[in-house]
């Protein structure tokens, strides 16, 4: 039992140790890379990974499906838009403003979902994201319809303005950094456990006493509010949206990411939005086949390791052909010995 | 009286949109019943089936008649539904529910791909092989197939039922339905129904995807996950593994959007479509025709 050693309390020191070297490089790693494509791909990696956040807690820790994330990022977006074009309001406001009105609107659309199933959950947020999509191209006098807002100001935080290409890698990187110390304090609370058990058998957590209506309200609505954040970010960031940055195609990336990532792993949700990032980029040149590509990495990636890459083994069932196949390699070398 | 004809017109519409609602989501609506797998990959199969009838239409359309050229891409199909169900589906059966799922949308992107890449991302017109002319009720219009369609609908789903009730494959089917360990213990063979009912739902939903390209003149791929998300929509709303509400579920969604695009404005079609379902599902949450089911630990 070589496992011992290694009591919850001091993996997650260890695991909490690696995050924060891994931030420290993060912070430094804009000294290093001058190259700004990089740093372009690194801050829609950040701006993801909080998204992801969001879907992670509502899918991966409480076992939701919400299809139709993109319409809570999307309305981020458009509120952040709004404010800073017409009204001026400065960077923190913005944010919050955000975040809060996501959150309402997430809070309104889970009330529904409480009574249903996983299944019904997906398709409500479907459909809110489809109502979503009809109301922003359609609602011209103040969407300014499909050809979206344009020339978004520039953030000014203390005084400073906000506008190269590092200054938005140090504020995203800084936003989801605070995200992530944030949402794993909550997941490692009572709260968090309590999401969990949700997720691996709702009735049983009820009848020991869990209170899950209330629980998934609180999990949609703050997964909401982290993508509404998101969403600001993405407008400061790219100073131009229209509805198509929001259509169910970046659902199912965000979907993908933290799928790849893991579900149920904060990091998984980092290193989803990474992926789904940078290796997109990367092979450029096959662009014919990018989606083709990702499809059979993410059919690889379930039956090879359903929980994937750092995820949580409630996802697992009976494990991935790379589980079946250690274990069948023992069992053989088991016989060998006798 | 005009007002009255438009809206005539608009519910014969609605009517042979949604019968080919009905017919994509027959299939999709036994996988689901089978394995409560939100079986992604539906719409771009469909699709892709259809792509392989336009395909031999063009090619053969001189030596046999196009309705067996769809027969044959529809055959076809199933037997790629069946190759899906070997390697992406079956051996993740029973881990979580969101991973089938999770595979069988890689499957829906890489078929995309596919048909992207042979038949290009740009939509082609589609030679109807519906029928293209109209009976004159009094000043109503009505198009032959706007008959034809939810006859042809109508029909599938009598056999269906048929089928499931009275064979063998149908009691073998709902067997598993009710649960997949028991009826495998009981010496149903699963791994041969399973993949059968893939390819049929596959089958189905290749005549239903060139009745719809028959309908709309046009094939592109963009509509495989329209095409999934409608049919499990259409499912949700009738009643999981229910013929007759997968039936129903279809001509009441055709018919709201056609409403919904004759008196709100066709920008607010899908959403009003989406609108409805959500409001059935708010009061009856296991569908029209759905059984509830008892939950347990």
């Amino acid at each position: 039992m070589g496992n011992k050693k290694w009591t919850p309390m001091l993996q997650e020191r260890k695991s909490s140790l690696i995050c924060g070297i891994v931030f420290i490089c993060l912070l430094l790693t804009p000294m290093v890379v001058r190259d700004a494509f990089a740093i372009r791909l690194m801050t829609t990696t950040f701006i993801y990974a909080i998204v992801c956040f969001g879907n992670m807690l509502i899918c991966g820790y409480t076992g939701m499906m919400c299809l139709g994330f993109a319409a809570f990022y999307g309305i981020g977006a458009y509120v952040t838009a709004l404010l800073a074009k017409n009204y001026g309001i400065p960077f923190f406001g913005c944010l919050l403003m955000s975040g809060v009105v996501a959150a309402v609107i997430g809070f309104v659309i889970c009330i529904p979902c409480l009574r249903l199933t996983v299944d019904f959950v997906g398709l409500i947020t479907t459909a809110f994201l489809n109502i979503f999509l009809a109301i922003v191209r359609n609602w011209n006098s103040v969407t300014n319809g499909a050809n979206g807002i344009s020339a978004i100001p520039r953030p000014v935080i203390f005084g400073k303005k906000f506008s190269s290409g590092q200054d938005f890698y140090y504020l995203t990187l800084l936003v989801m950094a605070v995200s992530f110390v944030i949402l794993s304090n909550i997941i490692a609370s009572k709260i968090g456990r309590n999401l969990q058990g949700i997720r691996d058998n709702e009735l049983g957590a009820i009848s020991v006493g869990v209170n899950a209506k209330r629980l998934k309200l609180f999990a949609f609505t703050t997964g909401t509010f982290f993508a509404g954040m998101a969403g600001c970010l993405y407008a400061y960031y790219i100073t131009a949206i229209n509805p198509n940055n929001f259509v169910f195609n970046i659902s199912t990336t965000i979907m993908q990411m933290c799928i790849l990532g893991g579900l149920g792993s904060l990091p998984g949700a980092v290193i989803g939005a990474a992926f789904f990032t940078i290796v997109p980029e990367m092979y450029r040149s096959l662009a014919l086949y990018r989606i083709g590509i990702g499809g059979l990495i993410m059919v690889l990636c379930m039956l090879f390791r359903p929980q994937g890459l750092l995820g949580s083994r409630a996802f697992a069932g009976d494990k991935g052909i790379a589980d079946r196949l250690r274990q069948r390699r023992a069992l053989r070398a088991k016989k060998a010995q006798v | 009286m005009n007002g009255l004809y438009y809206f005539l017109q608009q519910l014969i519409n609605g009517l042979s949109c949604g019968s080919i609602y009905a017919m994509i989501a027959i299939g999709y609506s036994m996988v689901y019943g089978l394995l409560y797998l939100i079986n992604f990959a539906h719409g771009d199969l469909y699709v892709f089936g259809t792509f392989i009838a336009y395909s031999l239409i063009v090619a053969m359309s001189s030596v046999v008649h196009p309705i067996i050229c769809c027969l044959v891409a529809a055959v076809l199909t199933g037997g790629i539904a069946i190759v899906i169900e070997r390697t992406a589906y079956r051996p993740v059966r029973n881990a979580n529910r969101m991973v089938p799922m999770i595979s069988a949308f890689g499957v829906a992107l890489i078929l995309k791909t596919i048909a992207q890449a042979i038949w290009g991302p740009e939509a082609i017109p589609f030679e109807s092989l519906l029928p293209t002319s109209s009976i004159n009720v009094g000043d109503l219009q009505i198009y032959t197939r706007a008959i034809v369609i939810p006859a042809i609908s109508l029909a599938v789903v009598v056999i269906m039922q048929f089928v499931l009730n009275k064979t063998k494959l149908g009691r073998g089917t709902r067997c598993i339905m009710q649960d997949i360990q028991t009826s495998s213990l009981m010496g149903i063979p699963t791994n041969t129904i399973i993949p059968l009912i893939y390819a049929l739902g596959g089958f189905l939903g290749v005549l239903g995807g060139v009745m719809y390209c028959s309908y709309y003149g046009y094939i592109s791929v963009d509509m495989g996950l329209l095409g999934t998300i409608k049919a499990w929509a259409v499912v949700m709303l009738g009643g999981v593994g229910n013929f007759w509400g997968a039936f129903f579920g279809g001509i009441i969604l055709g018919v709201a959007e056609a409403m919904a695009g004759a008196y709100v404005g066709t920008a607010f079609r899908d959403a009003v479509g989406y609108i409805v379902i959500v409001f059935v599902l708010m009061f009856r949450p296991e569908g029209l025709f759905g059984v509830k089911k008892a939950e347990k630990v």
